[in-house]
């Protein structure tokens, strides 16, 4: 089970010539217990990636096999149903919301499903209550929130599916940084409690270093890199990949050379914070 | 020069954006209004590109009061970049965007074209002048729109939340690009954020919550004040947070807190 | 980045190219009247003209760079229209002289091979490159089986071709094709905002009836420049929407109205947001209805263009001469 990509090739046709977006890649993703952040410069083919997991897109070479769907599929095979099983949310995801109160549009998703009325009222108040959206605001107006908001009753429009795998692609962008810091903390509790695995798509190093335990790293569509985000950071030929470092360990560096302390990787504030002071002490 | 004096908005009866806000303005200086979402950060900026009209208090731009007299005078000083890219490029091309304001302006196509060629260059944007809007990037745009303002010679800019839409790239472009209009040309800088780092560049940051200012000051003074920016949703960048979480801890080697401080005015 | 450019400019340095819009503009409306003032008959007059007209076109054609292909993809969208008109002429004229009389049966036969064609059509198409032609070839294939499977009939009509018929329905066929030629050279050979200029400069007359021709241009100007930004974000909106479980092809007719609505929705909420979010910046930047603006592009009228539009001009005195005369 899962999505496996085999030497996935996605090529856009254009004015004079096709280019190819995604190139030959080759990625195994389990279904359960993974937080992968996909990262790469803008343009470097990480949505048209992720399109391909639920089926929006369809490989132009090679497989992608999803839950045991291949893709592309043979001729009068169905592939909607992925979509539930794989939930993806899009940038701005507040620009989906439609409906008249916001509890009918968390319910959009899960009707779309075949669920009953009662069903999909039964899983938009739970995805509701997930992201914090209180029971006060379900016959509200959708529009008639603040932004933030917004961006939640949209991820809960996704949760409510109950997709085994969520793909989020730069959920915080555009956010203050609480609304970031809370967004990313229910996606946190979710991965943790649930154990679904969580796919993201971010430019945010300090994001990847906090939160995820694998990066696949795109460049120019292709794979540059797959592997634990403590390998990544190590890389000899971290340069090549066009990333920023993540501001934990540019900080370290940057104390080992000034005062000497020794680099020892720390990949979020609070560890950092607790390290330096452990150190200092001495 | 900018003086905001008493200056209160109230969209309805019991909605008062912003409550008798004081604030000046000084000429070639570069300021970052903070605030959260409602704060009134955004009301003020309408209120000083004459976009709303105050319910109390004046606004002064270079000695001419606002209102309707004035506002065609002011609006040659005064410009504005928004949030959305695609929402404020109105021209089917790069050139033909950059124009608009010089259009308004009624200046000969001579002119225009001369200005528009400064412009884009100064801009960076020289090679993409035949080019639509959708074939942009959201930085891209941005700098188009700082173009048009540029190309109008307004002295004043202001940023509202003009790179909360764009990515690393794009937010790094623009920065830079504003760094350049204040340092090597003298433009007064109206930056209305929520990023921190970004704020952190400018000379002075004014904090507003709620319609009223509640800190004011450098950098170095507001980023002290950890507890009440966190009250107005606001986050110190990584590095500062850091600094002064572990500047507060007397077992902690001086040393170090010194090189952080050092890293995050590298910053 | 995408590479679609508004509109349907082919790129080229013909003279067709670069004879200025408002002119181009201005030609057309008068070759359209030409074409429309012919009379539809089979004296030697109108048939001339309209021959001329057609080769005229094609000449125009070639020497703009334009290739064969593309004029005949413009003529895809009213394959139908031509058919239709065509055959309406055709059968239902009954002026002159009776050239031939088809006896067309609805048997079961002839019904069923009608089905059968069908169904092959449809599953077939793909497969085909002329389309257009293999359209028309099915359409005249229909017409055969009615005719030639008489066995177990239940309904028979007759169809009569009289010469008149079979001319007028050549005669129009050529009209509308010369009309979406003459349509397409222009859309070809013309940039959108240079298109945009030249209705501009046409609707200025409209000033002294106090009709808002700068308003209307800025309307036209803007509505081009957000085309392609609106496409995008449909089509963003289709794929999110899809990521909820919206499906068109698999879906019930009730729930494909909820589905629409959800993409039509949040266009609007766009659209209203940036009209809102425009204003303001237009304001800003100095922007009065209704008060004098300059403009950057600036077109001028040479020779060559006074020699079209005077060429031209000179060809509808000579299409209205010969009616008068004929």
């Amino acid at each position: 089970m899962g999505i496996q990509f085999k030497d996935v090739s996605y090529a856009y046709r254009g004015f004079k010539v096709n280019y190819d977006a995604i190139g030959h890649i080759t990625l195994d993703i389990k279904p359960q217990d993974e937080f992968i952040a996909i990262v790469g410069h803008t343009g470097s083919g990480k949505s048209t990636l992720v399109q391909h997991m639920n089926a929006l897109l369809l490989p132009t070479k090679g497989r992608v096999v999803v839950f045991g769907q291949e893709l592309p599929p043979k001729k009068n095979e169905k592939v909607n149903y992925l979509r539930q099983k794989v939930g993806l949310v899009f940038q701005f995801p507040e620009y989906q919301l439609f409906e008249e109160t916001i509890l009918k549009d968390i319910m959009f998703g899960p009707k779309n499903f075949k669920s009953t009325e009662e069903e999909a009222m039964e899983k938009a108040k739970k995805a509701a209550s997930i992201v914090g959206i209180d029971e006060s605001l379900y016959e509200q107006s959708p529009f008639r929130i603040s932004g933030g908001q917004m961006r939640r009753v949209a991820v809960a429009g996704i949760l409510a599916m109950e997709p085994e795998i969520l793909v989020l692609d730069e959920p915080t962008r555009g956010l203050d940084p609480k609304g970031r810091k809370d967004l990313m903390a229910i996606f946190k509790e979710i991965h943790e409690t649930e154990h679904k695995t969580i796919i993201m798509i971010t430019h945010d190093m300090d994001l990847v270093s906090e939160y995820a335990k694998r990066v696949i790293v795109l460049n120019n569509g292709t794979l540059a890199f797959d592997g634990p985000k403590e390998l990544l950071f190590e890389h000899p030929h971290f340069e090549d990949f066009h990333l920023d470092m993540p501001t934990s360990l540019k900080i370290l560096k940057h104390l080992e050379k000034e005062v000497g302390i020794p680099y020892k990787p720390q990949y979020d504030y609070a560890s950092l914070l607790q390290y330096l002071k452990e150190v200092s002490h001495e | 020069m900018i003086k905001v004096s008493d200056l209160s908005f109230s969209y309805n009866q019991d909605d008062e954006a912003l409550r008798k806000v004081n604030v000046t303005i000084e000429k070639g200086s570069w300021v970052s209004i903070l605030g959260h979402n409602g704060s009134g950060k955004s009301t003020l900026s309408k209120c000083l590109v004459g976009l709303l009209a105050p319910t109390l208090g004046t606004i002064i731009i270079d000695g001419m009061e606002m209102n309707e007299e004035n506002l065609p005078k002011i609006r040659k000083k005064i410009g504005i970049v928004f949030q959305n890219p695609d929402n404020q490029f109105v021209g089917v091309t790069v050139k033909h965007d950059i124009a608009f304001g010089l259009e308004n302006q009624r200046l000969s196509p001579e002119e225009m074209t001369h200005k528009i060629m400064h412009y884009a260059k100064l801009v960076g944007m020289e090679d993409f002048l035949g080019k639509e809007p959708h074939q942009l990037s959201g930085g891209q745009k941005q700098r188009v729109a700082i173009a048009g303002a540029l190309a109008m010679e307004q002295d004043i800019l202001i940023l509202d939340e003009a790179t909360s839409m764009l990515d690393p790239e794009g937010t790094q472009e623009i920065v830079e690009l504003i760094k350049y209009l204040n340092q090597s040309l003298q433009k007064t800088i109206i930056t209305i954020t929520h990023d921190l780092s970004f704020a952190g560049l400018s000379d002075r940051l004014i904090v507003l919550k709620d319609g009223e200012i509640i800190l004011e000051g450098t950098p170095k003074d507001v980023f002290k004040e950890e507890e009440l920016l966190k009250s107005s949703h606001l986050e110190l960048p990584f590095g500062l947070s850091l600094y002064n979480d572990l500047a507060k801890d007397p077992n902690v080697d001086p040393k170090l807190v010194e090189a952080l401080w050092a890293f995050n005015s590298k910053m | 980045m995408n590479n679609i450019t508004i509109g349907q400019y082919i790129p080229g340095d013909s003279w067709l190219h670069r004879l200025d819009p408002r002119i181009k503009m201005l030609s057309l409306v008068v070759l359209l009247v030409g074409t429309f003032i012919i009379p539809i008959s089979t004296s030697w007059g109108p048939i001339a003209s309209m021959g001329a007209i057609f080769i005229g076109m094609l000449i125009l054609t070639a020497s703009a760079g334009i290739p064969i292909k593309k004029m005949v993809n413009g003529l895809k969208p009213i394959v139908f229209l031509l058919t239709f008109t065509f055959f309406i002429q055709l059968f239902f004229i009954t002026d002159g002289n009776l050239l031939v009389s088809f006896d067309f049966s609805l048997s079961l036969t002839s019904v069923g091979a009608m089905i059968a064609l069908i169904v092959f059509y449809n599953w077939s198409k793909k497969y085909v490159k002329f389309r257009i032609l293999y359209f028309l070839f099915i359409v005249l294939a229909l017409f055969a089986v009615q005719y030639a499977l008489p066995y177990l009939s239940f309904y028979t009509y007759q169809l009569d071709v009289y010469d008149q018929g079979l001319m007028r329905a050549g005669f129009i066929f050529i009209r509308i094709t010369n009309v979406i030629i003459m349509t397409s050279l222009l859309t070809f050979t013309t940039m959108t905002t240079d298109l945009n200029y030249a209705i501009e400069s046409l609707l200025k007359p409209l000033k002294w009836i106090k009709v808002p021709v700068d308003v209307i241009a800025m309307m036209l100007s803007l509505t081009l420049r957000y085309i392609p930004t609106l496409l995008e974000e449909t089509e963003k909106i289709m794929k999110a929407q899809a990521s909820r479980g919206v499906d068109f092809k698999e879906s019930k007719f009730k729930d494909k109205v909820v589905q629409i609505i959800s993409l039509l929705i949040p266009v609007f909420v766009i659209s209203f947001k940036r009209a809102e979010d425009l204003g303001n910046a237009m304001e800003v930047r100095g922007y009065v209805i209704g008060a004098k603006r300059t403009k950057i592009d600036q077109y001028h009228i040479g020779f060559k263009d006074i020699m079209s539009l005077i060429t031209v001009i000179l060809f509808l005195g000579a299409i209205i001469t010969v009616r008068i005369l004929g």
